[in-house]
């Protein structure tokens, strides 16, 4: 039993789910729904609960930092000897003829470890993911950073073309090339969904989609008011969170968040207030103006990248020492 | 000659309203968090693209075990304190010192990966009569696991693992920079605070 203080956000993700053993392929599953696949630990083709129950264990204890992948690929393949599952034969207890015979060593077989690592790396990805979604969508990281960058986390060496499916989904491109928009945006949904996407998971946050190695930087609210990102119909951040948005499944509202006027056009909280909005806070500024807080603002951006090039150039140099193994 | 003199207070309420913020805690503590979890996953994200040494020397394809570590830290934002979660069962265990590994209950011995053909496995994983225990006289003596038979890109008689009883894993300062860290929070106190003298809210 984890330390209740120490509990991790995926770990949350990871246990409010329940178990679904079941004969189906990936895509019969997705004929299950969302909403069944978002609560549920399943693999395809996993039929006995033994196993279900072991993954789902081992995807707690991943999702708690408390066990490596290899451990957790070892006990899951433990699992499956222990029930007496054969690539040919799959599990003893299943009805005659329910599974497709597997080929020893293909992703079809559940012991292989290129199936394994699949299973393992994509529920550890779907935790991860929807912890961070949990964590992003308090109120004060709502205020912080009302906006999801999504970045590549692991170079590959064939990428998938991300751009094009920010664009199918509906995104706009910003500054640079970036894939930017709102936390609680419908789009993450059209990202990860498997109506829009072969390889998709059926989820609004990262991995969206199989060996995706995509990933969330939240950004910042002064840089979202510098891009420019609104919601999908214009809106502002501020109005955009103020509408309670739900995300594609539709199931899980984001918290009602603390609306800002703070350097809010006075024209637009006219029309807030004007639509029946509850506009708190007001306009009063202190003596020191903004142009020295812009100056403060831009020495820090600087500071910060100054800051992470030097430790990256410090970690490269101990690492060339051997510093590190 | 008539002087009409008005007060207005205008710095009145901006200053309520920082005075008010510096009391929320939780708000101040959230925004060191957040920047604390992003720091060090952009810099977890850059530093393991590049620390893949072993998997290097072995030909083998790297786990990425420590990009997943970055990754899997947590923050939060509590009345007392900011909190970074970092994953216990992980290489960022080293960022808090030197640590020693045992193998687990009814285990002898830790195995260290010495192939490609078995770089991020376990010996578990591979049928039984895989490997051959052996003991390799140097200077010492040491205990190994040989590849039994000719497979994959081993041959016959090839170190599958070494196997040792225990492991000091020495402490690496430059996986969790605290002291960059401590430089980060400074950076969002400043932010928190001018963010509530544009007239934000905390």
């Amino acid at each position: 039993m984890p330390d209740p203080a120490t509990i991790t956000d995926a770990l949350r993700a990871a246990q409010a789910r329940g178990l679904l053993p079941t004969s189906l392929g990936t895509a019969e599953l997705r004929e299950l729904g969302e909403d069944v696949l978002a609560r549920s630990v399943f693999t395809a083709r996993g039929t006995n609960a033994v196993f279900v129950d072991a993954l789902k264990k081992v995807v707690d204890e991943l999702a708690g930092g408390n066990m490596d992948e290899a451990t957790a690929r070892v006990t899951l393949m433990e699992t499956l000897r222990a029930v007496g599952y054969t690539p040919e034969g799959g599990f003893p207890d299943a009805p005659e003829g329910s599974v497709p015979p597997a080929l020893a060593g293909t992703l079809q077989d559940l012991s292989s470890k290129r199936r394994l690592d699949l299973i393992i790396q994509t529920q550890r990805g779907l935790m991860v993911g929807a912890g961070q979604k949990m964590r992003g969508s308090v109120p004060e990281r709502l205020r912080l950073a009302p906006a999801w960058e999504l970045v590549r986390v692991l170079p590959v060496e064939v990428p998938r073309d991300w751009p094009s499916r920010w664009l199918l989904a509906g995104g706009r491109m910003s500054e640079g090339g970036r894939m930017i928009a709102l936390k609680g945006d419908p789009l993450w949904g059209e990202l990860g969904s498997y109506q829009n996407f072969q390889d998709a998971l059926g989820v609004d946050h990262p991995p969206f989609a199989f060996n995706s190695d995509m990933g969330w930087d939240e950004v910042p609210a002064r840089e979202v008011r510098r891009l420019g990102i609104t919601g999908p119909d214009g809106e502002t951040p501020e109005e955009w969170l103020a509408s309670e948005p739900r995300t594609l499944t539709g199931k899980q509202p984001l918290p009602i968040p603390v609306l800002s006027t703070r350097d809010m056009d006075p024209e637009i909280v006219r029309t807030l207030e004007a639509g029946g909005a509850v506009v708190r806070g007001d306009q009063a500024t202190i003596p020191a103006g903004t142009a020295e807080l812009d100056r403060r603002a831009a020495e820090r951006d600087a500071r910060r990248q100054e800051r992470m090039e030097r430790a990256v150039r410090e970690a490269r140099e101990a690492y060339e020492r051997g510093g590190t193994p | 000659m008539n002087v009409e003199v008005n007060i207005r207070d205008e710095a009145g309420p901006a200053l309520v309203r920082i005075q008010t913020g510096l009391r929320n805690r939780q708000a101040l503590h959230a925004q060191i968090a957040r920047d604390g979890e992003n720091f060090l996953k952009t810099y977890g994200r850059t530093i393991s693209a590049e620390h893949h040494r072993t998997a290097s020397r072995l030909g083998a394809k790297p786990t990425n075990h420590l990009l997943n570590a970055y990754q899997a830290i947590e923050s939060e934002g509590k009345p007392e304190l900011a909190e970074l979660r970092i994953p216990r069962a992980s290489r960022l265990r080293a960022a808090f010192g030197d640590y020693v590994v045992r193998p687990g209950s009814g285990k002898t011995y830790l195995t260290i990966p010495d192939h490609a053909d078995v770089y991020g496995r376990r010996v578990r994983e591979f049928p039984e009569g895989t490997f051959r225990f052996a003991i390799l006289h140097a200077h010492r003596v040491f205990p190994v696991l040989l590849f039994a038979a000719a497979g994959g890109r081993h041959k016959a008689g090839d170190v599958a693992y070494w196997l040792r009883r225990e492991l000091t894993i020495q402490a690496d300062t430059t996986l969790i920079r605290f002291d960059l860290l401590a430089e980060e929070a400074r950076d969002s106190v400043e932010e928190y605070i001018d963010t509530l003298r544009r007239g934000g809210e905390a």
